[in-house]
């Protein structure tokens, strides 16, 4: 604890003088870019004013350019009330709150979020460049808003459920990833995982209450069975890239642990009582997916065909169409998802009941379809 | 905005899971003022549980690197369900952030 918090200090230390820095936010004479941001956040319950979360993050990143390579470093402090206080007094049993925690425990962190190298080769050839990318990681894949059934390769911490947004909750993972790039419109990715990382459940203020009934039922909630306990697998991941008449699509692979787990109940004793136990269990998972997003613009120009219009009307409209396949391993279960998404931005004028039955038609039209398999 | 739902096909007898999940996000952001403005909110309603929980917010920039956010959480639904079960915890927040 003592050596996290001066990890901590001098992280804010550091923070505090790149902010007052004359070079911050711009390279320095070394060619060391830094930047970052402070975030100060309190959360309070409208019925009893009761006090959720005191939360106080900074980020500082570090980029350096060398030629074809880029180095970046993304360290990030935090203080943060909704995460609970570590529990060394039990290492077998957890208690409610405590319940799914990762290695960086405690409501007073410093740890390094992401920091990575990536090196650039280009080729005279059929293909025109290769990126090779390894270190701490954060991916996103796929083109929607929080519910994302392709961007499975970070683990998350759920201590502040979705009230924080997915690539804030978002954890870096140990991986090393190669892009080839036949065209700037076409690439093939993979990516290699060697380690496991669960997604952190632990909350002092959010607790489930599948969790929270388990407990006050007398259910003892065992440790985690993490797969790194048992064997050392690698997960996998490949994206295959391809532009084609103005439509992103994207094949995803993913062969890995589940970062949230499913749950093992047994019968610890029938008698005077029945008393169970519940371990989480971390299970391999497959997925494949396929997701399109097509921008499409459409423009309207005032008094066309006899309407009266009094501006222009601009909808630039991307459509989402994923299409996910989720085979668990050693678990029999399917599921399939639907997912449509669509973005609207630039400006809208709904001045004319024409505009206004043109947006509706577009609305429409762009709830797309997605589909997810688990097994 | 975004559509998403999810089909249970087949599962270990004894799980209670609802076959049809519906689900519908959304995020709208409005800037005004140079950009020195913005009201948003963003959420999700689940249409079977009839359970929702949204934010309203307010963010001023108050300098070019320092902006103040102002807003709430509302969550409503039956206690038996995945958002539901929070229904107590509506919340109201400050926040402020320096970049550099």
């Amino acid at each position: 604890m003592k050596t996290r918090l001066t990890i901590l200090a001098a992280l804010c230390l550091t923070v505090f003088l790149a902010a007052v820095s004359p070079v911050s936010a711009e390279e320095s004479s070394t060619g060391i870019s830094v930047d970052g941001n402070i975030e100060a956040r309190n959360q309070s319950g409208v019925h009893h004013g009761e006090v959720y979360r005191n939360y106080l993050k900074a980020d500082l990143n570090f980029g350096k350019n060398f030629g074809n390579t880029v180095v970046k470093v993304t360290l990030r402090a935090e203080d943060d009330t909704i995460r609970p206080e570590d529990n060394d007094t039990d290492t077998q049993h957890l208690n409610e709150k405590d319940y799914l925690r990762s290695d960086e425990t405690g409501p007073r962190r410093a740890y390094l979020r992401e920091a990575y190298i990536s090196h650039d080769i280009y080729f005279d050839s059929i293909i025109d460049s290769i990126n090779l990318k390894m270190g701490r990681i954060i991916y996103t894949w796929g083109n929607s808003d929080e519910v994302k059934p392709v961007d499975i390769i970070n683990p998350q911490d759920y201590s502040n459920l979705y009230f924080t947004l997915i690539q804030e909750r978002k954890y870096g993972v140990f991986s090393g990833s190669m892009s080839i790039f036949f065209t700037e419109n076409f690439f093939l990715e993979g990516v290699v995982i060697p380690e496991f990382r669960p997604s952190e459940i632990a909350s002092n203020v959010f607790v489930q209450r599948e969790i929270r009934e388990a407990s006050a039922a007398g259910s003892t909630i065992n440790n985690p069975n993490e797969p790194d306990a048992e064997n050392q697998e690698n997960s996998y991941a490949g994206r295959l890239g391809l532009t084609l008449f103005d439509i992103d699509m994207h094949i995803n692979y993913y062969y890995g642990y589940d970062h949230l787990p499913a749950y093992e109940m047994e019968v610890v004793t029938l008698f005077p009582a029945i008393t169970t136990a519940i371990t989480p269990v971390y299970r391999q998972v497959q997925m494949v997916g396929f997701d399109f997003q097509r921008a499409l613009f459409l423009e309207f120009q005032s008094g066309e065909k006899g309407h009266t219009m009094s501006g222009v009307n601009i909808l630039n409209t991307a459509m989402n169409l994923l299409v996910v396949i989720h085979f668990y391993l050693h678990h029999l279960s399917q599921l399939i998802f639907l997912q449509g998404a669509m973005v609207l931005s630039k400006k809208i004028t709904l001045n004319t009941p024409w505009g206004l039955t043109t947006t509706i038609l577009s609305l429409m039209t762009c709830t797309s379809t997605c589909s997810t398999i688990s097994r | 905005m975004q559509y998403h739902q999810q089909i249970i096909l087949d599962y270990e007898e004894g799980l209670e899971k609802e076959q049809y999940v519906n689900m519908i996000l959304w995020n709208v952001r409005y800037y005004m003022f140079n950009k020195k403005f913005c009201i948003s909110t963003r959420g999700a309603y689940d249409t079977g549980d009839k359970s929702v929980y949204g934010n309203a917010e307010i963010m001023v920039k108050l300098a070019d690197n320092f902006e103040f956010m102002v807003g709430g959480w509302m969550v409503e639904g039956r206690r038996d369900t995945l958002i539901g079960q929070f229904d107590y915890y509506d919340m109201v927040y400050v926040a402020g952030r320096l970049t550099f």
